[in-house]
């Protein structure tokens, strides 16, 4: 087996575990750190699928930049519109 | 001084310029020859200003007196509604980019054709499709919502809105294919010796602009998919009836619209560039400045949005982030006027439509751009949001900008394009038409917002009439100022003077081609020896 | 013809620029997306400011197993057509052929059981927007997590549609041969794509299965 194909095997096991971890978890009442932790799960999963399986570490940089960059905004729109969410001091909505 | 080592047959056979080759109206509809696809969304979206502006002059006749005046208050609302989004969609944003960057782009790049020919086709079809929902929209009767479609009127509204979202939406996807091209292409074809500090800067201006166009577009696209499916299926993801909240709806639609503004503006910017090193015969003041402040407004203008939110029901903290972040980005562009300034001083002045449109665009852009620092202080804009300050504003950057420059870039490359002159006099007398139409229609309207009269609105106090009746015969100015131009334009395709390869006497890569160029734009393929902007300075 | 002259478009000065071009071009597709979906996911981060309680009730109210199912699904299929791609850089065109076959058909079952989910929902009453009626969990903020619950798997799904119906095109390509070990550029891009459409429910996920 090449070097790459083995890569890719070992990152679907990981893969799979990784999300068998995520799943055992939520079945753990363990807030307040359930949701950091999940979602630090995902980001791994995440960084693995493009790393390995999308070779983004083979990739030019200014594809890479591009990618990275559309993460960047998107993290922006949300961060703002969250926080305006949480911080507005007279509530927008009815409770529920 | 070096010489360009662009190697092209100055002087060739008549016949076989990109207009002509290859033959037939047949293959006109299926080219993928990008000067072709240029002029074609050169026609495209004249039409569309034609459109826009109809509904404008209705509009403003609507408002010459209180209460009614041809129309009633539901027709009023439509109006203004298919100006903002005809303007803005079919026109506006494509206007520069789709057709002078695609005639352009590759030939400033020394590049035979964009990256992805057969892509640049299929954003000419996908373009026609979303024109056509759109339309289909208008012809249902339109909508009523304003161009910004807030939820949770745009849900309840009668009107057609379902198809207009969906026609911006696919016009969206058009415009996301051509930022793909032009973003690769700027990367991937540059001709051997074009470092990117060699770039003409229109180039660093389409290049940035579809930079803004490829990240923000699709946030606008799920605004508005939004927005029809909550018209059509009644889906309430910002109905406060099942618990949504509208101002989350402004979010996603002003992290576009802000952008947008630029997407507007920045290839604005870089024909006001090209116009000032060729009118003046000078380098640009500085070069780098211009580079800068292109990718700073870029890239800080999608940090603004909420500037249009202050009284929506943003948190304060909101409110004071954007204020601050709003005032920034107008640093960059005053960096570019003080830069076109200084170019233009101790310049070899030539004077023609281009600068003379290009001193009505520092002009009009210098007053826009400080009323929006002025609107950028929240403090300021509690008063003055939703009135005609914010209508003058934004007309004065929009219009007295970028069509301003819109009209600088057709008189400047019009030779280029079709191998003809347009009659320099007409001309002259048409962009002082313009200015004068412009200052008509728009200055009442900072007064009109300053005294309190509200945007969108169909009736108003008899004190408020003087104004509007100064704005409306203004606006017949410049529209006759626009229809002149249109006709000695369209006369001059045919009838006008035969121009030859470089009759601005610009260094700038594009004018080393044929006018109009050849169908491949180079025989060989180029070698850049020199940058773009290589006027030698006389002594003495 | 060699086999660059077969491929190699006009404008391109050789082979190598050109490929790199398609792969930016990809990038920058999938950037456009990443912002698609991007919008959604600040409309669910907001909303769940917002409605906490309601949105941590309301998870539990989905399919976990179906759910989870389906995650597994789609990271065994991101792993079969990444490993086609290798078998196309290897030369081996059939079995690339096979796999990507394989991913589509993981595709399709991920599809099954998403309309299994969809159905259950329905019989429940729970429906998008103004047609909710799910007795059990009558608050706004559950209305609001249904409703986003659809757009963002729904526009999930179509990206899966569209990514299947790639994975047959390119098995189809594969097993006709128009690929060679030095050029299968738009089996890389395509993988791309649907590796993109994998991370995309990566967090889809957790937002609407696990995170109560």
């Amino acid at each position: 087996m090449t070097r790459e194909a083995r890569r890719v095997w070992i990152t679907w096991i990981v893969l799979l575990l990784l999300a068998g971890l995520t799943f055992a978890l939520s079945f753990i009442p363990s807030d307040p750190f359930a949701t950091p932790v999940a979602l630090g799960i995902a980001m791994v999963k995440a960084v693995l699928v493009v790393a390995v399986f999308m070779e983004f570490l083979d990739a030019r940089a200014t594809p890479r930049l591009a990618f990275v960059v559309s993460l960047l905004l998107a993290a922006i729109l949300t961060t703002l519109a969250t926080v305006d969410v949480l911080t507005r001091r007279v509530p927008a909505l009815p409770p529920g | 001084m070096s010489t360009v080592e662009v190697v092209v047959p100055l002087s060739r056979p008549a016949g076989d310029s990109y207009l002509e080759v290859p033959r037939g109206f047949r293959s006109w509809l299926v080219t993928t020859d990008h000067k072709r696809i240029g002029v074609i969304f050169l026609f495209a979206t004249s039409a569309a200003l034609v459109l826009g502006g109809v509904f404008a002059l209705l509009l403003r006749a609507e408002l010459l007196t209180p209460g009614r005046t041809i129309v009633g208050p539901l027709a009023y609302n439509r109006f203004f509604t298919l100006h903002g989004v005809i303007m803005v969609w079919l026109f506006m944003i494509p206007s520069i980019p789709s057709a002078f960057g695609n005639f352009l782009l590759p030939i400033m790049l020394g590049a035979k054709d964009v990256a992805f020919p057969r892509l640049n086709r299929a954003s000419v079809y996908v373009y026609a499709a979303g024109a056509v929902i759109v339309l289909s929209g208008l012809v249902l009767g339109g909508a009523d919502t304003g161009w910004t479609f807030y939820p949770p009127y745009s849900g309840r509204t009668p009107t057609s809105v379902a198809p207009i979202a969906l026609g911006v939406f696919v016009l969206g996807i058009s415009t996301i294919m051509t930022a793909i091209n032009f973003i690769v292409t700027t990367h991937t074809l540059r001709a051997e010796g074009m470092g990117w500090m060699r770039m003409p800067l229109f180039v660093w201006t389409i290049y940035a602009t579809s930079i803004i166009q490829l990240l923000a577009t699709p946030v606008l696209g799920m605004a508005l998919l939004l927005v029809a499916l909550d018209h059509a299926f009644r889906l309430g993801v910002f109905d406060p009836t099942v618990g949504g909240d509208p101002i989350l709806y402004q979010h996603l639609f002003w992290f576009y619209s802000h952008p947008a503004v630029y997407i507007m503006i920045l290839p604005a910017m870089g024909v006001v560039s090209e116009v000032v090193c060729t009118f003046a015969r000078k380098n640009p003041f500085s070069y780098t400045a211009i580079v800068v402040a292109t990718l700073g407004i870029a890239f800080v203008g999608f940090l603004t949005w909420g500037h249009h939110m202050f009284v929506a029901g943003m948190s304060e903290l909101d409110v004071g982030i954007f204020g601050a972040l709003s005032m920034f980005v107008a640093i960059f562009s005053a960096i570019k006027v003080f830069t076109w300034v200084g170019t233009l001083y101790r310049g070899s002045i030539s004077l023609d439509a281009p600068l003379l449109y290009l001193y009505e665009f520092l002009f009009l852009f210098g007053v826009g751009g400080m009323s929006g620092v002025a609107l950028a202080s929240p403090s300021l804009d509690v008063h003055w949001h939703d009135t005609y300050f914010v209508v003058a504003h934004f007309h004065f950057v929009m219009v007295g900008g970028t069509i301003t420059a819109w009209l600088a870039a057709l008189h400047y490359w019009f030779p280029k394009m079709f191998g003809r002159h347009y009659p320099q006099r007409v001309a002259a007398l048409g962009t002082l038409l313009v200015f004068m139409g412009f200052l008509g229609t728009f200055v009442p309207q900072f007064l009109l917002g300053n005294a309190g009269m509200p945007r969108r609105y169909y009736d108003y106090p008899p004190e408020y009439q003087a104004l509007h009746v100064l704005s409306t015969m203004g606006s017949w100015a410049l529209g006759g100022g626009l229809l002149l131009t249109a006709v000695y334009l369209v006369a001059a395709l045919r009838g006008g003077r035969r121009a030859g390869t470089n009759p601005w006497g610009s260094r700038s890569f594009e004018w080393d081609t044929p006018s109009p160029p050849p169908q491949h734009n180079f025989t060989e393929q180029p070698v850049i020896a020199r940058g773009p902007y290589d006027y030698a300075r006389e002594e003495g | 013809m060699t086999e660059t002259e077969t491929h190699l478009q006009a404008h391109f000065a050789d082979l190598a620029k050109q490929t790199h071009a398609a792969r930016f071009g990809m990038w920058t597709f999938l950037g456009s997306e990443v912002l698609f979906f991007g919008s959604l996911f600040a409309l669910y981060a907001s909303y769940r400011a917002e409605y906490g309680d309601a949105f941590s009730r309301a998870v539990r109210h989905t399919d976990l197993l179906l759910g989870s199912a389906n995650t597994a699904i789609l990271i065994t299929a991101s792993f079969l057509v990444a490993l086609a791609v290798g078998e196309l850089r290897a030369g081996s065109d059939r079995r690339a052929a096979a796999l990507l076959l394989a991913g589509a058909a993981l595709g399709v079952a991920f599809m099954a059981l998403k309309g299994i989910e969809y159905a259950h929902h329905f019989r429940d009453g729970i429906y998008p927007g103004v047609h909710y009626r799910y007795a059990a969990l009558p608050e706004e903020g559950a209305k609001i997590f249904f409703t986003l619950y659809y757009l963002m798997t729904g526009l999930h799904a179509l990206h899966v549609v569209g990514g299947i119906v790639l994975l047959l095109a390119l098995a189809w390509m594969a097993r006709r041969g128009r690929f060679t070990a030095r050029w299968h550029t738009p089996a890389e891009l395509g993988g791309l794509y649907w590796h993109l459409v994998d991370v995309v429910w990566i967090f889809l996920w957790p937002a609407f299965y696990l995170l109560h």
